[in-house]
């Protein structure tokens, strides 16, 4: 059914960009911006191809996927947050260098292939009972691990959040860090294990692209992605579950581009209906009166101030 | 009572050096159990830096800190608030967007648990009068409430060892009042306070012993029996000193600036002045009081053009200049200084002699033609350094590199050079020390003595007692009353202060 598929694919879509706003949701709480997104994507989906290839299991190219990303996260974490340094500059810094660095991996290891290297990508595992709901079980119970953990994530993640004494932790460090100080916690090491964490995660998020569906890696595989899961962040207003409808709203317009182009169908130019969530975020900036914008975003924070 | 009280805390030889400046030079305190330690000194005597190395904020460079007698190591608040060490900042460390109870939690040990936590703000705050609504957001609680919520963080806690660090200069007198019985309560229970400020009539009031601090060093410490407000004085600024009063206005003139009934929303959609009228005439001080937050500085910002207000006018000597650019309204002559010198009053980025011709710059006075006049500029530069004794290697000496008194002179010659008719003056000696606090205060009544009319916004009741020949009450954006200077009352200038208006307190 075309419902079914345009659906699922909304899903596959929206699930890299689930999980790196997630990540920049906690990531921005704690008053740092993770601008190295973009690269930290490219990474993730280098590691994810290269750990599947080389291994042969993906189990070990998530891994390497999540270490790619935590290495970029540590150098952006110690530039930005030990050495206080700007956040955008150094995360400008990172992403042109994770562009040369993928590629220069890639080569390399496997010189220039003629062919594109493949791999098998993540398969669906289906839900038993639940995949057989007609119309959407096959697009919410029959879709891949990483799939799940993203629409597992967004809940979990506003629990933490708004629920635990770690996302007080968390909230409280970005609107104002010396009350955390004060409060006699260590605004470094939470602001630096939220980048490590954020990065991990967007690691992950990169690899879903090389080994989530496609199965091979190129080097404009993310494509500004990264940055469309910082943008969802600011549009989801720092909640999670603002940030569910904002990464279904960006897979679904993906989804239908491809449906419309594959199918032939041109109702609307296709490059308008994939314009269309960029204007929508646009038109949501300027329509909201007020976003919970951690007040210290971006400002390092200087313990001894004389 | 025995007279041989324990010793809860003993600092031993505190040093702390930041880039090179000494803040603390080999400081040795003392503080008791059951005793309210007053910590006495001018501003950037090292009193807030020594306390925030008792509380593991700093890192002391040198010495050693017992508790009970027993060396302790403190890295962090951390281990500080588990020795029962808290500490009550001058600017709260809390998060304005956050609940009190969350504002409580946080770092709190234990089980994530709300309910049981505003309980307890309920059960500490019954116990102590520092009652206070656990889910009101703290941006919305006005300032006296916010710093119960400091306090209640440190007593739920289990502090035994309280520091506030000039915990009155944000309250009414009432407040301060009420502060003091929680003080007096906290005490009485074997408990101890180190009690930071730079007024001598609450020292007096409050403290049982006082340690003075000047320039990084321990001066002398006192029991309050044997202290008097002179010797305090003398003892924190170094010599004597003899403050300004103000005599009383001889020569006024004719109006120099009518404000009719303005209004004014901000961009929140508040409404912060709401129908605010009020005159100065020529060779006289209007005094607005206030608790912060209402309105004052607002009312600063529509006077210089940078702000609008919606409804109302403004005239200065008859010509309207109500939702003017700031530029035409300083060829008004209108001074302004404001409250915050480093982000408002100055670019401290730039030389001394930039500063001084900060608005000037389309100024014939300052320019050649599309161009800069530089020798103009450093010529006016070099006359107002020494007119107003500013303290600088040069007139091209970067302004960060002066010290506040002096970056604050800057501010006050500029912008007197510019107040022909009216000076605006918010918070003018906010931050400074007693030298630079009179060399402003004489400022202002100099010029008001040469026939200007000057507004004096301030919190510091005692400035705005001291100076003003009339003075203003105002609450969330009202005048409520305008007193003359012999008749006004202290108490009931603090009472309207809270928004309780009553024609007498009988």
């Amino acid at each position: 059914m075309m419902i079914t598929g345009v659906l699922m694919r909304a899903l596959q879509m929206s699930t890299p960009l689930l999980l790196g706003s997630l990540a920049e949701i906690f990531v921005e709480y704690t008053g740092v911006m993770n601008m190295a997104i973009e690269g930290i994507f490219l990474m993730g989906a280098w590691g994810g191809f290269v750990g599947a290839y080389l291994t042969k299991s993906l189990f070990w190219g998530l891994v390497l996927a999540m270490v790619a990303g935590v290495v970029i996260g540590a150098v952006y974490a110690f530039i930005t947050v030990k050495l206080k340094q700007h956040q955008i500059v150094t995360g400008v810094a990172l992403n042109i260098l994770s562009g040369g660095i993928s590629v220069y991996l890639y080569r390399v290891l496997f010189g220039v292939p003629i062919i594109p290297l493949t791999v098998e990508s993540l398969r669906r595992i289906p839900i038993p009972v639940l995949c057989k709901i007609p119309v959407i079980g096959q697009a919410l119970f029959n879709q891949n691990i990483l799939t799940y953990l993203a629409l597992i994530l967004m809940p979990v993640g506003y629990w933490v959040l708004f629920r635990t004494r770690l996302g007080l932790i968390v909230r409280s460090t970005g609107a104002n860090p010396e009350a955390v100080d004060a409060a006699g916690i260590n605004v470094e090491r939470t602001q630096t294990l939220a980048v490590l964490a954020s990065s991990a995660i967007n690691g992950l998020a990169g690899a879903f692209y090389s080994i989530g569906f496609l199965g091979m890696f190129s080097d404009d595989i993310i494509g500004g992605r990264g940055w469309i899961a910082f943008a969802i962040c600011f549009l989801g207003n720092w909640n999670p579950m603002g940030a569910l409808v904002g990464g279904l709203v960006f897979g679904l317009a993906e989804s239908l581009a491809v449906l419309l182009q594959t199918s032939g169908i041109r109702l609307v130019p296709n490059e308008l209906l994939i314009a269309m969530p960029y204007v929508l975020t646009i038109i949501a900036t300027i329509a909201r009166k007020q976003f919970n914008v951690p007040a210290f975003l971006g400002v390092p924070y200087v313990k001894e101030r004389s | 009572m025995s007279n041989v009280k324990e010793t809860a805390v003993e600092l031993r030889g505190i040093s702390k050096y930041f880039s090179g400046t000494v803040a603390n030079d080999k400081i040795d305190l003392e503080v008791k159990r059951g005793e309210v330690l007053a910590l006495l000194g001018e501003n950037g005597a090292g009193k807030t830096t020594l306390m925030r190395i008792l509380y593991g904020m700093y890192r002391a460079d040198e010495g050693e800190i017992l508790i009970d007698g027993k060396p302790v190591t403190i890295n962090s608040p951390y281990d500080a608030m588990n020795l029962g060490i808290g500490m009550i900042h001058q600017h709260f460390t809390l998060v304005p967007v956050h609940t009190v109870v969350e504002n409580v939690m946080l770092g709190l040990d234990g089980p994530y648990d709300p309910g049981a936590v505003a309980e307890e703000i309920r059960t500490l705050g019954r116990r102590y009068g520092l009652e206070v609504d656990p889910y009101a957001t703290v941006r919305l609680l006005p300032v006296g409430m916010q710093q119960r919520v400091e306090i209640l963080k440190a007593l739920i806690r289990k502090a035994c060892i309280l520091i506030m660090d000039e915990p009155t200069a944000v309250l009414t007198p009432q407040e301060t009042d009420r502060l003091f019985d929680f003080v007096r309560e906290f005490r009485s229970g074997g408990n101890s306070v180190v009690f930071i400020t730079h007024k001598l009539n609450e020292v007096m009031n409050i403290a049982d012993r006082i340690t003075v601090l000047r320039a990084g060093r321990t001066v002398g410490s006192i029991p309050k029996v044997e202290a008097s407000e002179s010797a305090l004085a003398r003892m924190m600024v170094g010599r004597d000193l003899e403050l300004t009063t103000g005599q009383p206005a001889k020569n006024v003139g004719e109006v120099v600036l009518d404000v009719d009934n303005i209004g004014v929303i901000s961009s929140r959609g508040h409404r912060v002045i709401d129908g605010l009228s009020f005159q100065i005439r020529q060779g006289e001080i209007l005094g607005i009081a206030g608790v912060s937050g209402n309105g004052q500085e607002e009312l600063a910002e529509v006077l210089c053009g940078l702000r609008n207000a919606e409804e109302g006018d403004i005239r200065v000597s008859g010509k309207s200049i109500v939702n003017c650019a700031p530029l035409a309204i300083i060829a008004e002559g209108v001074g302004y200084i404001p409250s915050d010198r480093q982000s408002e009053g100055l670019v401290l980025d730039m030389t001394v002699a930039e500063n001084l011709m900060l608005k000037g710059s389309s100024d014939p006075e300052f320019t050649k033609g599309r161009f800069l006049d530089m020798a103009a500029i450093e010529e006016n530069a070099s006359r107002q350094v020494h007119e107003f004794d500013i303290k600088t290697p040069s007139v091209s000496t970067r302004t960060k590199a002066l010290s506040g008194g002096n970056q604050q002179k800057v501010v006050v010659a500029r912008e007197i050079a510019i107040a022909s008719k009216l000076l605006v003056a918010v918070q003018p000696t906010r931050g400074l020390d007693l030298g630079a606090t009179d060399y402003v205060h004489r400022v202002l009544l100099r010029e008001r003595d040469k026939g200007k009319a000057v507004l004096l916004i301030s919190t510091e009741l005692s400035e705005i007692m001291n100076l003003s020949d009339r003075i203003g009450v105002i609450y969330r954006g009202s005048l409520l009353r305008v007193f003359t200077r012999e008749n006004a009352d202290i108490g009931e200038i603090g009472l309207l202060m809270t928004g309780i208006r009553g024609e007498s307190n009988e």
